[in-house]
This record gives structure tokens, sequence and C-alpha cells, in this order.
């Protein structure tokens, strides 16, 4: 896949990972890992950048002793996933587009 | 591996982060290790879930240098060298020895960098000493049978985040060789037996780039000194500037050499034909055997020399504080722009000059050649 094009659905994929509950590193993948391809290490400069964009905000918390980085959504995260919702039915248009009928050849 | 000596492993080779954010990785990938543990694994599962440590540094790089690299970029077009690394390794050189592929540098377009091979020919790439070393790995028996069989456009592409580096170092048997011009180098040596050399990005230093049979273009180059040449391909030469000096040579094949400032210039070439359009420098020497020599608007500041032996000379619009023209068969005709004490001599040609004005020394001697001189248009 076109890695600009992938590197935005995957953006998209680790926000709506931590959509509905905070989550931390090991658990995102875990829970994306059977619907896309992903590994801690590619997580890693994805939650940079998310962090960077203000669509993600990162906290330490005590877990077993231990500090764990749990991310929740921002609002502007939010934003992200809508806007990823309403392209989608523009990605559709050109995908039937890309795939359409060649008739409008044949006409000429 | 173990959890500390993944830590350790990845620590060594991100030490150039700022301290924040390499304490940042750290912690990230400590945690995923511990969380991997308490989720049921052994520690050394834990870190094999991660994957290499050279994954884990590549995308660490992904987001770190490649932020560097554009504003420095931004900032100062020629930009600074922006901490390239491969497998976690960093490197401010490039060394490629090549064979049969053609060897491309394609400017990064994430801060990575990768290096691809054609998959029938085995390649090595290794950081050693700082040095990004690519070399065809050496398998002759191997390498014999799969001559022929591999597509002959076979391309080792290097990819790097743009920027100056200090030393490129290519050598090819038959690949191409391709630098764009968003690199620049502190020096670069590019040497092919039968491939094509293209070379557009500018040198701080010394530059060397020398085919056997394949053709050279060089393109918008600045350099302190470079010599450029060609067995029997032709050289092509546009725009370059030289501080220092300009050499170039080729024994048969043809050598332009257009719109170009240089110091030292000299050009020598056995049979084939020398154009030289627009050319500012200080001395000027122009060598043939038994091509032809056309010099257009050449301006050499101190000393315009050309040599011949059965080539013709045609010069327009030429000068030099002093010419010297000299050819055993070879006619000489053309202009200077300006006027200078006419010396010339030929013992079976005719002879046609203007008279002597004050100025420079013109003196342009043939054997068996005419010669036809004059000043302005």
């Amino acid at each position: 896949m076109d890695i600009q094009i992938k590197r935005g659905l995957l953006d998209v994929c680790v926000l709506a990972a931590i959509k509905g509950h905070d989550s931390y590193g090991y658990r995102i993948v875990k829970d994306m890992k059977p619907y896309v391809e992903i590994s801690e290490s590619t997580l890693y400069p994805i939650l940079k950048r998310l962090e960077t964009a203000g669509q993600v905000t990162v906290r330490s918390a005590e877990h077993n002793g231990r500090l764990r980085k749990y991310y929740s959504i921002t609002e502007s995260g939010l934003e992200r996933i809508k806007a990823f919702n309403s392209e989608w039915s523009e990605i559709i248009e050109i995908y039937n587009f890309v795939n359409r009928e060649e008739e409008t050849n044949a006409e000429k | 591996m173990l959890k500390n000596e993944f830590i350790t492993v990845l620590r060594e080779n991100l030490s150039s982060l700022p301290e924040e954010d390499l304490e940042r990785v750290l912690d990230y990938y400590s945690e995923i290790i511990d969380d991997c543990m308490e989720d049921g694994m052994t520690e050394e599962e834990a870190t094999a879930e991660i994957g290499s440590v050279q994954e884990a540094i590549a995308n660490v790089f992904s987001v770190n240098p490649s932020k560097i690299s554009e504003e420095t970029i931004e900032k100062n077009n020629t930009a600074v060298l922006n901490n390239p690394s491969y497998n976690g390794a960093q490197f401010s050189s490039i060394l490629v020895e090549e064979r049969e592929s053609d060897v491309v540098l394609i400017p990064s377009a994430n801060g990575l960098t990768g290096v691809e091979w054609h998959e029938k020919l085995p390649h090595t790439a290794e950081v050693i000493n700082g040095v990004l070393t690519i070399r065809r790995e050496d398998k002759r028996r191997l390498g014999f049978f799969m001559f022929g069989m591999v597509n002959e456009d076979a391309k080792l592409r290097i990819t790097v985040p743009a920027g100056k580096y200090h030393e490129l170092r290519i050598t090819t048997a038959s690949g191409d060789v391709t630098i764009p011009h968003m690199f620049s180098f502190a020096t670069a040596d590019v040497h092919s037996a039968s491939g094509d050399i293209e070379f557009m990005a500018p040198v701080e230093n010394d530059l060397h780039v020398k085919s056997t049979s394949g053709d050279v273009s060089v393109e918008k180059l600045t350099a302190s000194i470079a010599e450029i040449g060609s067995v029997s391909g032709d050289v092509e030469l546009d725009r370059i500037k030289t501080n220092g000096g300009l050499k170039v040579k080729t024994v048969s094949g043809d050598l332009n050499v257009r719109d170009s400032d240089c110091g030292e210039f000299t050009a020598k070439t056995v049979s084939g034909d020398l154009k030289l359009d627009v050319v500012r420098c200080k001395d000027c020497t122009a060598e043939s055997v038994s091509g032809d020599v056309s010099a257009t608007a050449v301006i050499a500041s101190s000393v315009l020399r050309i040599v011949s032996t059965s080539g013709d000379v045609k010069l327009n619009g030429c000068d030099g504080g002093e010419v010297a023209i000299r050819t055993a068969s070879g006619s000489v005709r053309g202009s200077l722009l300006t006027g200078k004490t006419f010396h010339c001599t030929s013992r079976s040609g005719s002879i046609s000059a203007p008279a002597p004005t004050p100025g420079g020394k013109c003196e342009v001697s043939t054997i068996s050649g005419s010669i036809r001189l004059n000043v302005g248009n």
C-alpha cells in the first residue's frame, strides 16, 4: 500500500483503539493486531506523531509497582476520526470510479 | 535476548538523540517488555515479540532526525549533515563497490536510510567506522552463472537523507551511476568501467569522475578541483564552477564543456573532438591529437593555449591575456575579441592575420596548416 495512505490509516486506527478507553502501548498493539498489521516498533512513531499533533495526550500512572504510560484521545483526535469517516465516502466514490465498467470507452 | 541487553543495545545506538527523547524511547520499550511478561511471556519471548532492535531503531529515527533535517534544509540549501544512520549505526560517508547493477542515490522522504538490490544479486550493506559500506557479495562462481540471467537494468537503490556527506566513493564494473543534486559531498570519487556516470551534486573539495567506456555527464557542479574523464565514452560538462581547477580528458570520446567557470582549465583528447562553449578561466589548455578543437567565447585571463596535431582549430570570439596555438597539419581560423601582437608561422600553408596592435602576444604556428585570424567579429 502507498506509504502515505497507510500512515494516515494507521493513525486513525490507533486513535480508534483508544477512543472508548485510555490504553497503553502493549494493549493498543494487541487490540489492533487482529485487524491491522502493526508492531510495537511501528506504534512508537505513530504515538509520537499523534501526541505532537495534539490528538493524543499521555499520562504516567502506577501499575504493579512500575510506571505505565496511558494514552487518551483528545477533542482534536475525535475530530480526526470524524474527518476520516466523512472522507471515506469520497474514497468509495474514487474506488468505484477506478473500477468502473469499461462501457464509457466502448461508446467512442 | 534479555530485557537488559535489548535496552542496552538500544541506548548505545540512539546515543545521538537528545536525552529527553532517549529516555522516552527506553521507557517505552521497557514498559512493553514488562507488559508482555505480565501477559505470560518469558523475558526472551517478550524481546522476540518486539522484533529486531534494528527495526526499533529505524522506527525511532523515522520521527526524530527527519524533523532536524527538514529544518536545516530550509535554513540552508546545502544542509548540514543530519545524522543519517543505517541499522542504528550513524554514518557520514558512503562507499559502494558494485559490479553489474546501476547505482542510484535517492533522497529519502522520511529521513530513513534504505538499501535495495536485485534479489538474485546478493549485496552486503553495513556501517563500518561511520561509512555506509555497500558491496556486491563476491561469489564469483554464482555470479558467473547468474550473469545474463539477470535483467539488465538491475538497480542498487541507496536511499539516504538529502544533505551533506563527508565522502562518496563508488566503483562499478558495468553499472551506471546517478547522483542527483540534492546531495553534497566534501569529496567524491566515482569510477565505472563500462557504465555511464551522471553527477549533479556539489562537491566542496575534490571530485574525480572516470569511466572507461561509458559516457560521463556532469551538471551544475561546484567544486574546488574536478578531474573528469572517459577513455572511449563522451564527456559532457555543463555549468561547472571550480575555483581551483578543472581537468577533463578522453581518449577517443568527444568532449563538450559548456557555460563553465574554472581556475586552471585543461581539456585533453586524442581522437575525440573538443568543443568549448562559454568558458571563463585563468589558464586554458586544450589539446588534441587528431580531433578538432572548436572554442566559442573561451576567455582565459592569463594564457589561452591550444595544441593539435592533425585536427583543425576554430575560434569564435575567444580571448586570453596571451594566446598560443600550435598545430602540425590542422588549420587555424576564427576570431579573437581584442587585438594582439601576432606572430604567425606556417611552413607550407597560407597566413592571414590582423595587423599587430599593442596588447598581449598571440603566437600561432603550424607546419602545413593554413592560418586565418581576425579581431572582433
